[in-house]
C-alpha cells in the first residue's frame, strides 16, 4: 500500500509488556484487555484535523522485543512523532528506552523539532518503582514532554495523543474533526481541505 | 413466428418413435453382452447399476424417454445443427488451439498490447517436456498446413524452441510419443523461476481405510518428502479399500506426467487402484486439511486466463498420453432469437442482469428456476424426470420471453420449472459446456479410468467461460440436492444423470434411422454422457478446485513473463521499480526473514506485521483484524508471482510465503465485488 502523503505518523516505542498496545487500543478502539499478545508491528489509522483540513493519524505500535532492529530503524525514519512508553512498575523499562532514544536521535539528527512524549504507563498500579519526578527528570534531560497514563482506567490517554499533536509546531492538529465547530463551518472547511489535496 | 410455424407442421412421428425404439433395443442388447468392447467396461459402471441388466434397461429407458420428450418439444424444427457443426479445417483447428493456449501471437504475429496476455516465450518456458512437445507438434502442424496452401508461416518452430533439432526430435511425440525413459528434467527450458522440486517422484497416493480417519497434515507431507525417484512406489500393493484421497490435487506433478504407463501397460498406478481387485464403488475423499487448495473463484480474472492457457495445453497432453482422440468442431453460428430469455447467450443475459444486480454471476432467470425447484420440488417424486405439458411449457416460455420482468413466477409449478430449466439449457445458443469444449467432454467419456476422467473434467471446467462455469456449478449443486432427497423423490444419482445427459450433451438426428454403427455410437454417447454427468454431480467440489501443479505453472508463467517484460522495456522497468519502492510490505518482508506485513485498508488497524510460524494459518491472521460484529474477513495473496488469490482460512501461510516471498498480504471482506478486484488489477 502506498503511503499517503498527508498521513501523520506516530510511532510508539517501549520495552515488552509496558502497555504500548493497550495504550493504542484504548485510544483507537476505547477497549482494554488484560491478556498479553506480543506485537510485531501493528498500524492503526484515525482521522484527525490538521491545518483546518482532514488528515490521517497513523499510529504504529511496535514490538517490545529486540528481534527486529531493521524494522525499528524503518519506523523511526518514517515517523513524524514518537511516544516512548515505560511502566511505572519497572525501573528496567525506563532504562530500556535510553538506546531507543539514542537511535531516534541518530536517525533524525536534530530532535528539537520532533514531538517526543515520554510516558509512564500503568499509573493505576500501586507497586511503583519509578516516581513521577524521576520520569520528569528524564524528560527534561531529553528535552521532551512527559505524562503518566493508565490504559486500564483510561487516564490521560486521549490527552496524551492530543498533547503530542500540540507539540508539533509546524502543523495545527486536533483529534476533533467536528467537535466544537458548527456543522456548516466544518463542511466548508472539509471542502477546502479536499481542494487543497487536489 | 417462424418457430411456432414449425411446430404446427405435422412431424414424422413414426420415424421419431421408431428410431427411439430401435435405440432402446440396441441398448438392451449391448448392455447384456459383456464381450462387447464398444461399451464402457463394467468397472466403469456404477456398482448399483450392474447388478442385472434389467436395471440398465430401465435406466436407459429413462434416457431415451428424455430424448424423445426433447424431440417432441422441438418437432418440426429443421435439423440445421449437422451442417453447421461440420468439422473444422486443419488450419482453423490449429489456429484455435494455439489461441486457446495463449499463443495466438505466434500465429497472428500481432503483439498484444493487453498486459493480461503473457508472452508466448514465457508460456513455453513454463511448460514441462511433454507439454512443450505438444505445443511444438501443434505449431509444426500449423506451419505445415499453411505451407500446403502456399502461405508463409509467420514463425518457424525453431524460433520458438531453441533446442537443437535432434534433441527436440527426440521429444517430439510423433517419433516416440511416450517412451518410458523421459528426458532427465521435467521442464524443457531451465528458467530462473521458483521451481523448487523439479524432480519429483511419481505421485504417491495415500489410501485411507476409513473415511473418518483422515490423515494429518504430516502424513500428507511424508510421501512428498520422499523425493527419491528410484524408490519403487509400486513395490507394495495398495491396501484394498474403497476410499481414495484426492491428494493428487496437492501434487506438483502434472496429470499428463503420470499416465504414460497407462497407455502401454496396465501398470498405471492410478488405474490399478480402480480396476485391480476392488470392483466396488469407489469414492474420492477430500483431502484434509484442505489447506493449500485453491478454488477457481479464489483467483483473479487475470490469473484465471493464464490458468486456462496452461490447463488447455495440459489437457491436450493428458488426453494424448491417455490415447484419447478429440475431434474438434467449428463453433456454431448463434441463431438469432427474438425472445428475452430463451435462446439468449448466458453472457448477454448476465450482462443485462448485472445492470440491476452488480454482483450477479449467474443469470437471474436460471437462479429463479433453481430456487423454485429447491423450495418445492426436491421432495416431488420423479422431479426432472416427469415432463410438463408441452402446451403449458410453450405458453410459459412465450410469457417469459415476452417480458421476464412482469412474469408471474407464482404460477410456475415444480414440473414446469423443471421443464423450463431443461429447455433453457437446451436452447442456449452456446451450450452450457460450450461448442468449443463439448467434443473434449465427449472424448473424456473414452477414458477408461474414472480417476483420469475426473482429472480431465477438472482441467476442462477450468477452460469454461466464467458465466458458464458458474451456471454449471449452480446446476450441479442443485442436482446434488435432488439426489440427496432420493428417498422422497426416487431420483437416484444415476436417474438424475440420465435425465440431464441429453440436455447437456445435445445429440442431433435422434429420430432418424441410422446404420448400426451410428446407433452404437449413439448409445455410447448416451451411456458415456450420463456417466460424465454422474461424475460431475458426485465430484463437483473437485471440479472447482485448482490442482496445485497448475497454480505452480501459473506462478512460473507470471514470473517468466515479468522477467521478459522487464528486459523488454526500460520505462516499464523504471515504473515497476518505482512501484516496488512504494511498497512497505515488501520492505519489511525483505528486512526480516519470516515476517510478513498484512494490510487491511478498510480497517482501523491498517496493517500488521506478523512473524510466521509453521502452523500460522490465514485464519490466525484474519482473527486479529475481526471485531465482535464485523463481517468475516479473508486474507489475499496479491502480487509477486500471482495477480491475486484468496486464501483458504486453513491455508498455512508459510507455504505461500515460500512460493511467493514478494507478495503483499491483504485483508478484505469475504466476497469481493467485481469493481474492487478490477481496481486491484489495474493497480497492479
Amino acid at each position: 500500500m502506498p503511503e499517503q502523503s498527508n498521513d501523520y505518523r506516530v510511532v510508539v516505542f517501549g520495552a515488552g509488556g509496558v502497555g504500548k498496545s493497550s495504550l493504542v487500543l484504548r485510544f483507537v478502539k476505547g477497549t482494554f484487555r488484560d491478556t498479553y499478545i506480543p506485537t510485531v508491528e501493528d498500524t492503526y489509522r484515525q482521522v484527525i484535523s490538521c491545518d483546518k483540513s482532514v488528515c490521517t493519524l497513523q499510529i504504529t505500535d511496535t514490538t517490545g522485543s529486540h528481534q527486529f532492529p531493521a524494522m525499528q530503524r524503518l519506523s523511526i525514519s518514517k515517523g513524524h512523532a514518537f511516544i516512548l512508553v515505560y511502566s511505572i512498575t519497572s525501573k528496567q523499562s525506563l532504562e530500556e528506552l535510553k538506546p531507543i532514544y539514542q537511535q531516534v536521535l541518530a536517525i533524525k539528527g536534530n530532535v528539537e523539532a520532533i514531538p517526543i512524549m515520554l510516558v509512564g504507563n500503568k499509573s493505576d498500579e500501586t507497586q511503583r518503582e519509578v516516581e513521577t519526578k524521576d520520569g520528569e527528570a528524564q524528560a527534561n534531560q531529553w528535552k521532551c514532554a512527559f505524562m503518566e497514563t493508565s490504559a486500564k482506567t483510561n487516564h490521560n490517554v486521549t490527552e496524551l495523543f492530543q498533547e503530542l499533536l500540540n507539540l508539533d509546531k509546524k502543523r495545527n492538529m486536533s483529534l476533533n474533526i467536528d467537535g466544537k465547530r458548527s456543522g456548516k463551518q466544518s463542511r466548508a472547511e472539509r471542502l477546502k481541505g479536499k481542494c487543497s489535496v487536489m | 413466428m417462424r418457430r411456432t410455424d414449425r411446430r404446427t407442421v405435422p412431424a414424422s412421428t413414426y420415424t421419431v418413435q421408431g428410431g427411439r425404439q430401435d435405440c432402446t433395443c440396441v441398448t438392451i442388447r449391448m448392455l447384456q453382452s459383456p464381450t462387447n468392447t464398444t461399451l464402457p467396461t463394467s468397472s466403469n459402471f456404477p456398482a448399483s447399476h450392474k447388478v442385472n441388466s434389467d436395471h440398465h434397461h430401465n435406466d436407459m429407458q429413462a434416457y431415451w424417454r428424455e430424448v424423445r420428450s426433447i424431440e417432441e418439444e422441438k418437432e418440426g424444427q429443421e435439423e440445421e445443427d449437422e451442417e453447421e457443426r461440420h468439422s473444422m479445417d486443419e488450419v482453423e483447428m490449429e489456429e484455435a488451439w494455439l489461441k486457446e493456449a495463449g499463443l495466438f501471437f505466434l500465429v497472428s504475429g500481432i503483439t498484444s498490447s493487453e498486459a493480461s496476455l503473457p508472452l508466448p516465450e514465457a508460456v513455453i518456458s513454463t511448460l514441462t517436456h511433454q507439454q512443450a512437445a505438444i505445443v511444438r507438434t501443434r505449431l509444426d502442424n500449423y506451419n505445415e498446413t499453411l505451407r500446403k496452401r502456399n502461405r508463409q508461416p509467420l514463425r518457424d518452430v525453431r524460433d520458438i524452441f531453441a533446442e537443437s533439432e535432434d534433441k527436440s526430435a527426440e521429444l517430439c511425440p510423433s517419433s516416440s510419443p511416450h517412451s518410458a525413459d523421459f528426458p532427465p528434467g521435467r521442464y524443457h527450458i531451465t528458467t530462473k523461476t521458483i521451481r523448487r522440486s523439479a524432480h519429483r517422484a511419481r505421485p504417491h497416493f495415500v489410501f485411507e481405510d476409513q473415511l473418518t480417519d483422515h490423515p494429518s497434515c504430516s502424513s500428507l507431507k511424508a510421501p512428498q518428502a520422499n523425493t527419491n525417484p528410484s524408490s519403487p512406489v509400486l513395490s507394495s500393493p495398495p491396501p484394498a479399500c474403497h476410499w481414495r484421497q484426492v491428494d493428487w490435487l496437492l501434487q506438483d506433478t502434472p496429470y499428463s506426467e503420470g499416465v504414460a504407463e497407462h497407455r502401454h501397460s496396465s501398470t498405471c498406478w492410478d488405474c490399478q487402484s480402480f480396476q485391480g481387485d476392488l470392483r466396488g464403488k469407489l469414492q474420492f475423499v477430500p483431502v484434509i486439511p484442505s489447506n493449500g487448495l485453491t478454488c477457481v473463484d479464489d483467483l483473479s480474472p487475470r490469473d484465471l486466463t493464464r490458468l486456462g492457457f496452461i490447463s488447455h495445453i495440459e489437457l491436450t497432453t493428458f488426453l494424448l498420453a491417455l490415447g484419447v482422440q478429440t475431434k474438434r468442431t467449428r463453433p456454431s453460428r448463434t441463431k438469432a432469437q427474438d425472445g428475452a430469455v430463451f435462446g439468449v447467450t448466458l453472457k448477454s443475459l448476465l450482462e443485462s442482469d448485472k445492470k440491476k444486480f452488480p454482483g450477479t454471476k449467474i443469470p437471474i432467470v436460471f437462479q429463479k428456476l433453481l430456487s423454485i425447484l429447491e423450495q418445492s420440488g426436491l421432495q416431488m417424486e420423479g422431479i426432472l424426470r416427469v415432463p410438463a405439458s408441452v402446451a403449458r411449457l410453450k405458453y410459459l416460455r412465450k410469457e417469459l420471453d415476452r417480458n421476464p420482468e412482469v412474469f408471474d413466477w407464482s404460477a410456475v409449478r415444480q414440473v414446469d420449472a423443471a421443464g423450463l430449466l431443461k429447455l433453457f439449457i437446451r436452447e442456449l445458443p452456446t451450450p452450457l459446456l460450450t461448442y468449443t469444449h463439448l467434443p473434449t467432454f465427449s472424448s473424456v467419456m473414452g477414458i477408461s479410468s474414472e480417476l483420469h476422467q475426473v482429472q480431465a473434467l477438472q482441467l476442462l471446467t477450468l477452460l469454461l467461460p466464467e458465466v458458464h462455469r458458474e451456471t454449471l456449478k449452480a446446476l450441479l449443486v442443485f442436482l446434488r440436492k435432488v439426489v440427496s432427497h432420493q428417498d422422497q423423490n426416487r431420483m437416484s444419482l444415476w436417474n438424475v444423470s440420465m435425465v440431464m445427459a441429453p440436455n447437456l450433451f445435445p445429440q442431433c438426428n435422434h429420430g432418424k434411422r441410422h446404420s448400426p454403427a451410428k446407433q452404437r455410437e449413439e448409445i455410447e454417447v448416451a451411456v458415456g454422457g450420463a456417466q460424465l454427468i454422474q461424475l460431475m454431480i458426485q465430484y463437483q467440489d473437485l471440479l472447482w478446485t485448482v490442482p496445485n501443479f497448475l497454480l505452480t505453472q501459473v506462478r512460473q508463467l507470471n514470473q517468466a513473463s515479468d522477467q521478459k517484460q522487464l528486459s523488454l522495456s526500460r520505462t516499464r522497468m523504471y515504473l515497476l521499480k518505482k512501484k516496488k519502492n512504494q511498497n512497505d510490505g515488501n520492505r519489511i518482508t525483505k528486512l526480516c526473514e519470516g515476517v510478513i506485513q498484512v494490510h487491511a485498508p478498510q480497517h482501523t488497524k491498517v496493517s500488521m506485521a506478523i512473524q510466521l510460524e509453521e502452523q500460522t494459518t490465514a485464519k490466525d491472521v484474519t482473527a486479529r483484524f475481526e471485531g465482535q460484529n464485523s463481517p468475516p474477513q479473508r486474507l489475499y495473496e496479491v502480487g509477486g508471482n500471482i495477480c491475486e488469490r484468496r486464501l483458504h482460512p486453513d491455508c498455512p501461510l508459510m507455504e505461500v510465503y515460500k512460493v511467493n516471498p514478494c507478495c503483499d498480504w491483504l485483508i478484505k471482506p469475504g466476497h469481493v465485488s467485481p469493481s474492487t478486484s478490477g481496481e486491484l488489477n489495474s493497480h497492479l
